[in-house]
């Protein structure tokens, strides 16, 4: 087995580590207290391509895969995790329709969205329903030809800025039965609500989509009726699941980062307490974390690339790396001591960012549902 | 008119990492291993120039490197920054050089190519900062040269530049072909694009060594090097030095505090 990126990756590595470090670098702490991401964030990406990665060639995409998605997460996610939120979640509202669209609804939508000249996010979560879909309380009325959507979906990365959405709604004639649609911004009845304000990941958009007698031309039925939850689950399984992981990779890397560089300038006893084992033994489980979850994500990433199942590798990895960079964050916390409360040193808004990619595309007791699953099928004797 | 443009590219260890370079006490060379190598920063800006140039007048950019195997990578970044192509020279019996040596195996290579209608390179690089290597080239090459410049403007027929020199800024007009170094103000490079990373996979790097230049081995490298590194120090304290040791900020307190005292003699 070989585990080295190839030359490609490797490139682009360094075309999102360069965009993150010279564009959004300078400008983290200013989006930190804005609590907003500047437009101009958004046209380097899309000037860079950052959303074309997994959008394929014929409809204006490079095709690259999940791994190179994994990898332009990761680097961002470094630097801004808030915008590497953002980014995760625009390719998750473009998967939807380049796995189920029809042909029409792909090339009406994904030149754009590859371009980034319009933005996607996906809308399922609702107050009675996240965890459990089935739970949403959105409904879709077939009227003439189209259908009447009503509903308020919550926690919706992107609520305010994207330009589409794919909603999950339950059949208004059918409740057992779920389908997903294409909205957008501008449509009678569609609109965003209010806007979240967050203990971490600012700057993302995390707020409610309204739906008030939204009228959706029938052409903008994603996939067949009552394909919703399929659609919803394959979309947060397999690319909302990925992008978490990428986030939180770069997140941990970053707390690695800080806390190596802290640890070798602060000095105590006439030493830096990097010589200490208590400290390098904070590192070395941090180390390991990332190791254990770059190693899931990207093998995850590879089979998802070589379409093979990966459910439950990304169920894995999303459990894993989220729940290692709440853990890192706070070890490199505990490393900087005091200064690690204080909003001077990065690591405070790290281990803040970090709690959100919990519950993020499905909880870690979720993700231990489907795991159990897996394993239950896998080692049955 | 369509054009012919060169550049010369160094590849450099990240200028951002310099900290972490030693010196090795035995072999009086610098350690660089792990450093990530990069193009030497106005190699950047005289790429762009050259990429600019031929997006409005049409041609060809070709860029050409001498360096050691880790330079590659930053070749096929080149091609992903403006490029059409690259020349890699490396291997033999080019290692050692300095400026001049360097200089002749690439003028050799350009006369291999064709002497091209502009040549661009960094004014200086983030290593050796001789800015020899531009002006040797061109003289070798027996074409005009503008050093130093922040500033330039191709009319179809002539470049009229502003070349930044210790007594001023200089403003002239040359004739094709010409060889330009440039400053950090020529431009803004731009960033590297995920479609042009996948374009410059299929994008051409020709590997010369020493034998493929129509020029003497004994002129390249360590060999034909005019001068010669006797040592490397660290710069040493002088005697009235005085070093402040501590937390960095107890140390950045008290320089403050030193500084105020010498320029507004109170304690600050």
């Amino acid at each position: 087995m070989d585990f080295r990126f190839n030359e490609e990756q490797e490139m682009l590595r360094k075309a999102a580590r360069e965009f993150a470090e010279e564009v959004l670098a300078p400008r983290a702490e200013e989006i930190e207290e804005n609590d907003e991401i500047p437009t101009e964030i958004f046209k380097e990406m899309a000037e860079r391509d950052f959303f074309a990665v997994t959008v394929p060639e014929e409809y204006g995409g490079l095709g690259l895969g999940h791994v190179a998605r994994m990898i332009i997460l990761e680097e961002i996610s470094r630097v801004s995790a808030a915008v590497a939120m953002m980014l995760q979640v625009f390719h998750l509202g473009i998967h939807p329709l380049i796995t189920f669209g029809s042909e029409e609804q792909k090339q009406k939508y994904l030149p754009d969205l590859a371009a980034g000249k319009i933005l996607a996010t996906v809308a399922i979560t609702e107050a009675t329903g996240g965890s459990d879909p089935t739970g949403i309380q959105t409904t879709a009325r077939p009227d003439g030809d189209g259908y009447i959507l009503n509903g308020r979906k919550v926690f919706i990365t992107g609520a305010k800025v994207a330009d589409i959405a794919v909603i999950l709604a339950k059949m208004n004639d059918d409740p057992g039965v779920f389908s997903a649609f294409i909205a957008e911004k501008g449509m009678q009845g569609y609109r965003s609500g209010r806007t979240e304000v967050k203990m971490g990941l600012k700057g993302s958009d995390t707020g409610d989509i309204i739906l008030e007698d939204c009228r959706i031309p029938k052409e903008n039925l994603l996939g067949n009726p009552g394909a919703g939850l399929k659609i919803s689950l394959n979309a947060v399984g397999e690319v909302g699941r990925a992008g978490m992981t990428g986030c939180a990779m770069g997140l941990i890397t970053a707390c690695i980062e800080a806390s190596v560089s802290f640890a070798g300038q602060r000095v105590l006893g006439g030493k830096p307490i990097s010589k200490l084992q208590g400290i390098q033994w904070k590192l070395a489980e941090m180390f390991a974390d990332l190791e254990a979850s770059r190693l899931m994500g990207y093998r995850a990433a590879a089979l998802k690339d070589a379409g093979q199942p990966c459910d439950a590798e990304f169920a894995t990895s999303k459990y894993f790396s989220c729940e290692a960079a709440v853990r890192v964050a706070k070890l490199a916390c505990d490393i900087h001591g005091a200064y690690g409360y204080m909003k001077e040193y990065p690591v405070q808004r790290y281990l803040r960012d970090a709690h959100l990619m919990i519950p993020s595309a499905g909880t870690s007791d979720i993700m231990k549902l489907v795991m159990a699953r897996t394993v239950m099928k896998r080692y049955a004797v | 008119m369509s054009l012919r443009i060169a550049v010369l590219l160094k590849s450099v260890p990240d200028p951002k990492l310099w900290h972490r370079v030693t010196i090795d006490p035995v072999t009086r060379t610098l350690r660089k291993e792990g450093i990530p190598r990069v193009i030497s920063p106005l190699d950047r800006n005289a790429l762009e120039a050259a990429a600019s140039l031929k997006e409005k007048h049409g041609g060809e950019v070709t860029v050409i490197c001498m360096g050691s195997s880790g330079a590659k990578e930053n070749l096929r970044e080149a091609l992903a920054l403006g490029a059409d192509r690259a020349v890699f020279l490396s291997g033999g019996t080019f290692g050692g050089a300095d400026s001049l040596a360097t200089a002749r195996a690439l003028s050799a290579a350009l006369q291999k190519l064709g002497i091209p209608d502009l040549i661009f390179c960094g004014a200086v690089s983030y290593y050796g900062s001789t800015g020899q290597v531009g002006p040797q080239v061109a003289q070798m090459l027996g074409i005009n040269h503008f050093s130093s410049a922040r500033k330039f403007v191709y009319d179809g027929n002539m470049l009229t530049v502003e070349s930044v020199t210790d007594g001023g800024v200089l403003v002239a007009r040359g004739r094709l072909p010409l060889l330009l170094t440039v400053l950090r103000e020529a431009n803004k490079p731009r960033g590297l694009r995920l479609s042009e990373t996948v374009k410059a996979r299929r994008k051409e790097i020709l590997e010369w060594s020493p034998a493929d230049l129509p020029v003497s081995g004994a002129q390249l490298g360590l060999e034909g090097s005019g001068t010669r590194m006797i040592d490397l120090l660290p710069p040493t304290p002088g005697k009235d030095a005085e070093i402040i040791e501590g937390e960095p900020e107890v140390v950045a307190r008290e320089i403050l505090r030193k500084i105020s005292v010498w320029t507004c003699g109170t304690g600050g």
